[in-house]
C-alpha cells in the first residue's frame, strides 16, 4: 500500500481538490416527483418502477463533477419484476392467514432468509446502472459475505448483548467500499475498527445522558395535574423524542461518513468530506417537520436539500487527465449482460448515506 | 442535416467531439473529427431524454456506447424511430407545465382526503363484516383479559332483581327482529374506578355496564336506551372495524411520510390519533342512530336517552377535554342529532 504524507499526497505533485455541484432544484423536482407519485397511485403501483428510475435519474443527472454529469440508466422493467415479487410476498404475509395459518409465518421466515440476497442483488443493480463519463460502477462483494453481515451477525448480536454492533458496522463499510469499482479503478477503505468502538461508546453515553435529561424534565412538570400542562408535556416529549432520534442518527451517520470517506480512495483519487453534525442535523429536522406537516408533499424538497448537502460538502482530489484515462471494465460488462436478467431488485439501502 | 455531439465509445471515459447525421430513417452516421465513421441503427438504441436544460443521450446497451446531443430538432427527427416515445412525451408534458401539475395535485389531495374520510371506513366495514364469528369470540376473550388486568372487576354485589331487570331490558332489544342469529347478547355488571359511569360493548355480544352507571340512571328506560346503543356497536362490529381502521390509517400515513426514515411510527402518531377519533365519533353517531330508530319503532320516547347521556357525560371529570381528539362527539351536538333523528323516524 502507498504511504501518504500529512497532505494525503502519494507523490510530489499536489493535485487540486475538486467540488461536486448539485444542479437540481425544488420546483423542477417537485413537478417530476408529483407526476410520478400520482401515476404510481393511479396504476396501483405498477408505474412505481418507472417513477423510481426517473426520480433517481433527475438527482444523478444533476450531479456534476469536473464538468460532467452522472447518470442512472437502469431499465425500469427489471425493477418492475422485483417489485412484483416483493408485493407478492407482502400479500402472502398479510392475507395468507385466510388460506392457512402457517402461511404468514412461513412468508416472514422466507423474507428473513431472502433479505441479504435482495440487499446484495439491489446493491449490484443500483451500482451497475450508475454511470459517470459513461463508465459504470460495479460491486463485487460475495453473496456469502452478505449473508454473514446481514443475517448471521444480526442473529448473533442479541446473544452478545449488542456488543457486536461496532464490529458489524465496520465490516459492512468494508464490504461496501472494498468491493466497489468505477471502471477499472477500485475503491479502497483503510480504516480501523477502533473508530467504530469509540463511536459506539460515545453514542451509549449520549443516549444515557438524554434519558436522564428527559426524566428530570418530566419529573419537574408532572407536579401540576391539569390537562393543559399534560398536553404541553405530551407535545414536548413528542418533539424531544423526534429531535433525539434524528440527532442520534445524524451524529452517527455524519461521523461514520466523514471517517470512512476520508480513509478511502478510488484508484488514485482521494476524498475530503466536510460534513458537520450541526448542519446536517438542522437540515434533517427541518426535513422531518416539513414532510410530516405536509403529509409527504414536501418529500422532494427534503430530498433535494439532503442531496445538495451531501454532494456539495465533499471534495475529490483528481485531475482532468486522470479522469479521462479510465476504461470500462470489459470483463464485468460481458458478465453483466449474462446476468442482467437476474438483476431485478432495487431497494433503497442505508450505507451510512442517509 | 448534421448536428454536433459527444461520443463515448463504451470503453473509455474520454468523450470525442463528433458530427451526427441520419442519412436515411432509423440509421445514424457518427463522424469523428479524424474522418473516421461509425454507423448505428436506432431500433436497438435507448433514448435517455435530458431534463430541462440538459443534453439528451442515445445509449446502445450491447456496446455500452453513448451519444450526447443538445439539438431539439435532431431529437424530434429521430424520435419517431425510437420505441416508447408516446408515454415519455406525455409524461414530459405533464412534468413541465405547472398548471397540469397543480391540477394533478388538487385531484390527488381530494382523492387522498376522500380515501381517509370515506375509503378507509368503507373498506374496514366491508372487511369487518366478512370476518368469521370465531374472530369476534377471540377478540372478546382478549378484551376481557385486558379489562380484568387492572381496569375493572365483576361487581360482586349485583342483586338478583338487577340481573333479571337487565336481562329483560336486553332481551327486548334483542328481540327486535333485526339481529342475526349468531350473536349471543348478554349483559353483566362490573365496577371500575377508571371508567366511571359507562357501558362497553365487546365484539361477540357481551355488554358490560358499570355499577357507577346503574347508580347514575334514574329509570329502566334510560338503561335500555344505552343498551340499545351498545347493541348497535355489536351489530355493526364496531370493535373490529375500529381495529381495522386504525391499522389502515397507520399503514397509509407511514407510506406517505415514510421517506423520513426510522421516525415514522412516532411522527405518524399525532395525525393518526386525530383521524382515528373522527372515525370513532362517526361510529358513535351510527350507534345513536340505531338506538333512536329502535326506540321509535318500539313506541318509546327518546327523552330518557337524552337524559342519561347528559348525566353520564357531565359525571366525567375530563368533560372539558379537547374535542378533536375525543372518541365521542360533543354532548350538545349529539343530543341535537338524536332529536333530528327522532323527527325523521
Amino acid at each position: 500500500m502507498t504511504n501518504y504524507n500529512e497532505f494525503g499526497e502519494s507523490g510530489a505533485i499536489p493535485r487540486p481538490w475538486k467540488a461536486i455541484y448539485f444542479r437540481g432544484n425544488f420546483p423542477e423536482y417537485f413537478r417530476i416527483w408529483i407526476v410520478n407519485t400520482i401515476l404510481t397511485v393511479v396504476t396501483l403501483g405498477i408505474y412505481g418502477a418507472w417513477a423510481k428510475v426517473r426520480n433517481r435519474r433527475y438527482i444523478y443527472s444533476n450531479t456534476e463533477f469536473a464538468g460532467e454529469r452522472f447518470d442512472f440508466i437502469a431499465d425500469p422493467r427489471k425493477i418492475l419484476i422485483g417489485n412484483i415479487i416483493i408485493i407478492t410476498l407482502a400479500l402472502a404475509y398479510l392475507f395468507g392467514s385466510h388460506v392457512s395459518l402457517v402461511i404468514p409465518g412461513l412468508t416472514l421466515l422466507l423474507i428473513g432468509i431472502l433479505y441479504p440476497y435482495f440487499l446484495w442483488k439491489s446493491l449490484r443493480f443500483r451500482v451497475r446502472y450508475t454511470t459517470y463519463r459513461n463508465i459504470g460502477f460495479s460491486f463485487h462483494g460475495s453473496l456469502g459475505e452478505a449473508y454473514l453481515l446481514y443475517l448471521v451477525f444480526n442473529l448473533l448480536n442479541p446473544f452478545c448483548l449488542g456488543l457486536l454492533t461496532p464490529y458489524i458496522h465496520f465490516r459492512r463499510q468494508m464490504y461496501f467500499y472494498n468491493n466497489l469499482r468505477w471502471g477499472d479503478q477500485a475503491f479502497r477503505f483503510h480504516g480501523e475498527v477502533g473508530f467504530f468502538w469509540k463511536l459506539f461508546l460515545k453514542v451509549i453515553l449520549l443516549i444515557f445522558g438524554y434519558f436522564i435529561l428527559m426524566g428530570v424534565m418530566f419529573a419537574g412538570m408532572t407536579v401540576s395535574g391539569n390537562i393543559g400542562v399534560s398536553l404541553i408535556i405530551f407535545i414536548l416529549f413528542y418533539l424531544m423524542i423526534i429531535a433525539g432520534s434524528v440527532g442520534l442518527a445524524t451524529y452517527t451517520s455524519v461521523r461514520i461518513l466523514n471517517y470512512v470517506l476520508s480513509n478511502s480512495q478510488l484508484g488514485e483519487f482521494r476524498f475530503n468530506p466536510e460534513y458537520r453534525v450541526r448542519e446536517y442535523f438542522s437540515i434533517r429536522v427541518m426535513n422531518t417537520i416539513g414532510v410530516s406537516v405536509s403529509l409527504g408533499l414536501l418529500t422532494p424538497w427534503a430530498e433535494i436539500r439532503r442531496f445538495r448537502y451531501l454532494l456539495e460538502n465533499i471534495y475529490v482530489q483528481a485531475e482532468e487527465t486522470q479522469l479521462e484515462a479510465i476504461t470500462a471494465e470489459l470483463q464485468s460488462r460481458e458478465g453483466a449482460l449474462g446476468e442482467s436478467a437476474a438483476d431485478i431488485f432495487d431497494f433503497e439501502m442505508d450505507f451510512g448515506l442517509k | 442535416m448534421s448536428v454536433s455531439g459527444r461520443w463515448y465509445d463504451g470503453r473509455s471515459s474520454t468523450p470525442l467531439e463528433v458530427d451526427v447525421e441520419m442519412p436515411f430513417p432509423g440509421y445514424l452516421v457518427i463522424k469523428y473529427s479524424s474522418g473516421e465513421r461509425i454507423e448505428r441503427t436506432l431500433e436497438n438504441a435507448r433514448l435517455l431524454r435530458g431534463f430541462r436544460g440538459q443534453s439528451h443521450a442515445l445509449f446502445w446497451e450491447s456496446s455500452g456506447s453513448r451519444l450526447e446531443f443538445r439539438d431539439a430538432n435532431f431529437l424530434s427527427m429521430i424520435e419517431p424511430h425510437l420505441p416508447g416515445r408516446f408515454w415519455e412525451r406525455f409524461i414530459e408534458v405533464l412534468e413541465t407545465r405547472w398548471r397540469y401539475v397543480l391540477g394533478l395535485l388538487v385531484v390527488s389531495v381530494i382523492l387522498g382526503a376522500g380515501f381517509f374520510i370515506f375509503g378507509i371506513p368503507w373498506i374496514a366495514q366491508r372487511v369487518a363484516q366478512r370476518f368469521p364469528a370465531e374472530t369476534l369470540q377471540y377478540l372478546e376473550e382478549k378484551t376481557f383479559e385486558q379489562l380484568e388486568n387492572g381496569f375493572m372487576e365483576p361487581d360482586s354485589e349485583v342483586t338478583a332483581e338487577e340481573r333479571i331487570l337487565l336481562n329483560e331490558l336486553m332481551a327486548e332489544v334483542g328481540q327486535s327482529g333485526q339481529l342475526p342469529g349468531n350473536i349471543d347478547l348478554n349483559v353483566s355488571v362490573w365496577t371500575s374506578e377508571r371508567f366511571g359511569a359507562n357501558a362497553i360493548a365487546l365484539p361477540a355480544g357481551s355488554i358490560i355496564v358499570t355499577r357507577e352507571f346503574l347508580e347514575l340512571s334514574e329509570s329502566p328506560a334510560e338503561i335500555q336506551a344505552v343498551l340499545a346503543h351498545e347493541v348497535a356497536h355489536v351489530l355493526k362490529r364496531h370493535g373490529l372495524r375500529r381495529a381495522l381502521e386504525n391499522l389502515g390509517v397507520v399503514a397509509c400515513l407511514s407510506l406517505m411520510i415514510g421517506d423520513v426514515g426510522t421516525m415514522n411510527s412516532i411522527i405518524v402518531a399525532i395525525p393518526s390519533t386525530i383521524i382515528q377519533s373522527r372515525y370513532s365519533q362517526s361510529m358513535e353517531k351510527e350507534a345513536d342512530a340505531w338506538a333512536v330508530q329502535w326506540l321509535v319503532e318500539n313506541n318509546k320516547s327518546v327523552e330518557p336517552m337524552k337524559a342519561i347521556l347528559r348525566r353520564v357525560v357531565n359525571s366525567r371529570p375530563d368533560s372539558d377535554s379537547i374535542q378533536w381528539i375525543s372518541s365521542h362527539p360533543a354532548l350538545e351536538e349529539r343530543l341535537q342529532a338524536i332529536e333530528d333523528l327522532r323527527q325523521q323516524e
